[in-house]
């Protein structure tokens, strides 16, 4: 007998494989056919047979018999009076299909009696509905029966054996009830449920299919090979079915499977697989017409056949109203889902109207703490308001590497931005990542984060606030806190939408991070041509350089030796007029000499020799030291301020630098007046040092070529034209500017702009020391 | 008078007899051949004979160490010697400076010819030329310096190139002073004047 026992538990699934032989070893602790029907198998199969052995073997039952006529003259209607005897029924249907006829029913009384047995009875809820099943079986046997009489396959498939492969299509679920009753109800269950395929359930649930357990079934009873194949293929698409004899038999039960479904002659959760009529029928060369009007009579002839069969008489109406009850459950549940449907689209239209909005407020170049505001802002407006703050990862370019910095943004109940923390946890923290998604921050999980309670102490009930990680392609761009409960939204939609802000975060920051190179790279750019400009420059001096050395050595022995010699005419000649002319010769060459050194001196780095200097100090020697022409009525105002403190500069060069500006400015025609004034320009602490005359001022080709070497815009009599060359290479080698420019009202303003002239305590202590 | 005249002549000779050297550093000769024969003195023998002969370095070297005063041996004139590759160059200084009684004053074109010279006549100041053809000034100046018989010599390099920073390097090596070419002669003769007056 049956032992229902041995069902499997739902909560300890065994591993697939061994699980699903399991069960199908189950298949052999079942009990045989009846006696008849083994003997009819064993006698159809052998190759000896006689008709007359089954005949007898048939009549020697005369209750199956009688039922197996009753079939038969259903097969053939137009001869069911002349069916008076098991040979006459052989004489008119066939052989095969009384052999079909016996199995049908033998079969039948076999599962009927397990029912009996196992003492199960019909249950209303939902789950398997046996006499439901039988009729959906019978309405698939009718079905093929008619189909194969009106196809083109009735010459190699008797109809009585369509019939037997209808009725047992399903074997295999029938055969997983009787094993595993209780796993099969949740069967049906869930595809009721979930509006999916029995199949899919079945291997869901129990990790086999019923076609799997049909077919070891058939096998082990030695059904004829054209009813197992039924039992295993059926269902598949026609293009997809081996080339076996009977393909024609397989695709006509699936055809009349689908006609039966579509009548809601099905069982509970014996949804559509999805199949086509139209298709079937193109396959098998079947009038879509003709076949809808033989499944027309459908209800009266399952009636009929089962009441052959001994299942519960009922008028055929009844099982009319049945298959409308059905339908109405099936309409209802499809209202159900399309309620169901509608509310997930509204919620889903909820959720896109968010995205949306968010991304309607992006501006292109928004900075990171932009769109974390505007995450802050949908987030208020998806949620409702309430607590929200946001854990950034801190990516500050001085972090040191193996340093996890964070940010802690915390937000007004409009979502602004209300304050932000650098935070740094301690090492060991658990990461943004390995935030849980939607946990509750409990006291558990600030045992893991005990830094963050300190950041949120004044804010919320921390036993309130939950994690949501915002994720993206790139990984978790930061996790938002919020005390809301979340609206009983698909999780689809939550991760749609914080997937939405986090790659905007992330976009954000890619895009800031790029403009960031994008400046880093200008910048290097113009280093770079600074830096070649430079060099070509130092590349030129130095080429100059050494072509003044040899210079020099070449023309200052000749000069010696001028010079010398006219010295020597000087001492010795009486002639006053001669002796002024030698005394000439003399200075020349001096100013020749002088002129190379100068030349030989600009060519040469001027590496600043740097000392802590009184700019107080510098100035006044500056202009102390000036050479002023012999009657002048120049005025010379000097502002520095008492509270400078020292310069850490080379004071001879920046000394001779200052001298050169004034230098031009008392030489500018018209001047009268020059200020000099030392100030430290307040937003960048840049020391100014600046010359301002009341001259007339430069023209454009002098502030052109004022830093040429040997410009000059002065007349004959004039310096070498080194001055302001030699000033600007002593400013540069300060890192510093020297810039000249005409005066507002007019005058020319020459400034010398030092950028780092700040000492250090460590400058001043070395000097103190040395 | 008379002891000038011997003076100078002594000034000229570069190689004495014993007699002389007695009568230079007014002892008897017999104190000379004393010195000469246990070595104090150093000179040589003339070849195929026993007399003895001491050149005036070692005479000089003989005074200096016995405290022996040197003006009977000196001309009272400073010895100058003038290094520089350009011939003008060298007949200017020779011309303005052999005008000068307190200077005597040879010359040399080159390093090699400097070095020989120094020995030789033992200058109290030599005027260098920075860049000369085999060797440079520096180089020179420390050669002579770190020499015990000739760091006393005074030393002013003088050049038309040098920068500040080759200046610097010169006084380390033991340049006593620099000039730039081209110079005021007054100057520089006064300038030679007060550095051999130290000696």
């Amino acid at each position: 007998m049956l032992n229902h026992q041995r069902d499997l538990p739902a909560s300890a699934p065994l591993p697939a494989t061994p699980r699903v032989e399991l069960i199908l070893q189950q298949l052999d602790g079942l009990p045989t056919l009846n006696a008849i029907a083994v003997r009819v198998i064993e006698l159809t199969t052998s190759d000896t047979f006689q008709a007359e052995q089954v005949i007898e073997l048939i009549g020697s039952d005369p209750a199956l018999a009688s039922r197996v006529m009753k079939l038969c003259r259903c097969i053939d209607r137009t001869r069911s009076k002349s069916i008076t005897s098991i040979e006459r029924a052989v004489l008119h249907v066939g052989f095969d299909a009384v052999r079909s006829a016996v199995l049908s029913v033998e079969i039948f009384d076999f599962f009927d009696q397990l029912k009996t047995a196992s003492g199960e009875t019909r249950d209303g809820t939902g789950s398997f509905d046996r006499e439901a099943f039988w009729h959906h079986s019978l309405a698939v046997a009718v079905l093929a029966e008619r189909l194969v009489q009106i196809s083109n396959l009735h010459q190699s498939c008797v109809a009585g054996e369509a019939y037997l492969a209808g009725l047992l299509h399903d074997l295999g679920f029938l055969a997983l009830h009787v094993l595993l009753p209780q796993s099969t109800d949740r069967v049906c269950r869930l595809a009721e449920a979930n509006g999916i395929s029995i199949d899919a359930a079945c291997n869901r649930i129990i990790g086999t299919t019923t076609h799997t357990t049909g077919k070891r079934l058939a096998e082990r009873w030695q059904l004829p090979r054209s009813i197992g194949d039924v039992i295993w293929l059926h269902g598949q698409p026609f293009d997809s079915l081996p080339q076996l004899p009977h393909r024609g038999l397989i695709a006509i039960v699936s055809l009349a499977d689908i006609l039966a479904r579509g009548r809601y002659i099905t069982p509970m959760g014996h949804m559509s697989r999805g199949e086509t009529i139209s298709d079937v029928c193109a396959a098998l060369e079947l009038d879509p017409t003709e076949v809808e009007l033989a499944a027309a009579t459908l209800p009266r002839e399952v009636s009929a056949r089962a009441s052959v069969l001994g299942m519960d008489r009922r008028p055929d109406w009844d099982l009319v109203l049945r298959c409308i009850s059905r339908a109405n459950q099936s309409l209802g549940k499809a209202n159900e889902s399309m309620r169901h449907a509608s509310t997930l689209a509204a919620q889903q239209n909820q959720t896109l109207s968010a995205i949306g909005r968010f991304h309607e407020a992006q501006s292109p170049g928004d900075s990171v703490m932009s769109v974390v505001e505007k995450v802050a802002q949908s987030a208020i407006e998806s949620f409702g308001s309430g607590f929200y703050a946001m854990l950034l990862p801190d990516d500050h370019p001085c972090q040191p590497e193996h340093e996890c910095r964070l940010q802690l943004v915390q937000f007004t109940s409009d979502g602004f931005v209300l304050r932000t923390e650098s935070v740094n946890p301690p090492i060991g923290s658990l990461t943004l990542a390995d935030l849980a998604e939607g946990a509750p921050l409990s006291m558990q999980l600030l045992s893991l984060l005990p830094w963050l309670s300190d950041y949120l102490i004044d804010a919320t009930d921390v036993r309130e606030v939950k994690l949501l990680p915002l994720r993206c392609g790139w990984g978790v761009c930061g996790v938002l806190l919020h005390d809301r409960p979340l609206p009983p939204t698909d999780q689809q939609q939550y991760n749609a939408l914080t997937c939405t802000w986090a790659a905007a975060m992330a976009a954000s920051s890619q895009h800031q991070g790029a403009r960031a190179l994008g400046e880093q790279l200008a910048e290097a750019n113009r280093l770079i041509v600074e830096t070649q400009e430079e060099l070509i420059n130092r590349k030129a001096l130095a080429s100059l350089g050494e072509i003044v050395a040899g210079a020099a050595h070449e023309m200052n022995n000749p000069l010696t030796i001028i010079s010398g010699r006219a010295q020597q005419l000087v001492a010795r000649l009486v002639d006053s007029n001669l002796r002024i002319s030698a005394e000439l010769i003399e200075q020349q060459s001096h100013r020749v000499s002088d002129l190379i050194s100068a030349l030989r001196e600009f060519t040469e780095r001027a590496c600043p020799t740097r000392s802590a200097t009184d700019l107080s100090e510098l100035v006044v020697n500056a202009v102390r030291f000036l050479e002023l022409p012999e009657q002048h009525d120049l005025d010379i105002n000097t502002i520095v301020s008492d509270t400078l403190p020292p310069a850490w500069i080379d004071a001879k060069q920046i000394a001779t630098a200052l001298s050169e500006l004034l230098r031009n400015a008392v030489e500018s025609k018209g001047c009268r007046h020059i200020e000099l004034r030392v100030q430290i320009d307040a937003p960048d602490d840049r020391l100014r040092i600046q010359v301002r005359d009341d001259g007339v001022g430069l023209d454009d080709h002098t502030l052109t070529h004022a830093f040429d070497p040997f410009f000059s815009s002065k007349p004959a009599g004039r310096q070498p034209g080194l001055g302001l060359a030699r000033a600007r290479r002593f400013v540069e080698a300060h890192q510093g500017r020297l810039t000249l420019k005409n005066g507002p009202h007019g005058g020319a303003i020459a400034t010398i702009w030092l950028d780092h002239w700040r000492c250090d305590a460590r400058q001043l202590n070395s000097q103190a020391a040395a | 008078m008379a002891k000038n005249t011997r003076s100078s002549i002594w000034a000229e000779k570069q190689v004495f007899t014993t007699g002389e050297a007695a009568e230079i550093c007014n002892v008897s000769q017999q104190t000379i051949i004393r010195c000469f024969d246990s070595g104090r003195l150093q000179g040589f023998r003339v070849p195929g004979s026993r007399f003895r002969r001491i050149p005036k370095a070692d005479l000089l070297r003989f005074m200096k160490a016995n405290d022996i005063p040197t003006e009977g041996l000196e001309s009272g004139q400073k010895r100058i010697l003038v290094v520089d590759d350009d011939t003008q160059i060298v007949d200017l200084f020779l011309d303005v400076l052999s005008r000068d009684d307190r200077f005597e004053v040879k010359a040399a074109k080159t390093g090699y010819d400097a070095g020989l010279l120094t020995e030789q006549f033992k200058p109290h100041l030599i005027l260098l030329d920075y860049m000369l053809p085999d060797i440079n000034g520096n180089l020179v100046c420390q050669r002579i310096k770190t020499n015990p018989e000739t760091k006393g010599t005074k030393i002013i390099i003088v050049s038309g190139v040098v920068s500040q920073d080759e200046v610097d390097a010169l006084g380390k090596a033991g340049a006593d002073d620099f000039v730039k070419k081209p110079f005021n002669i007054e100057k520089l003769i006064d300038r030679v004047a007060e550095l051999t007056e130290a000696q």
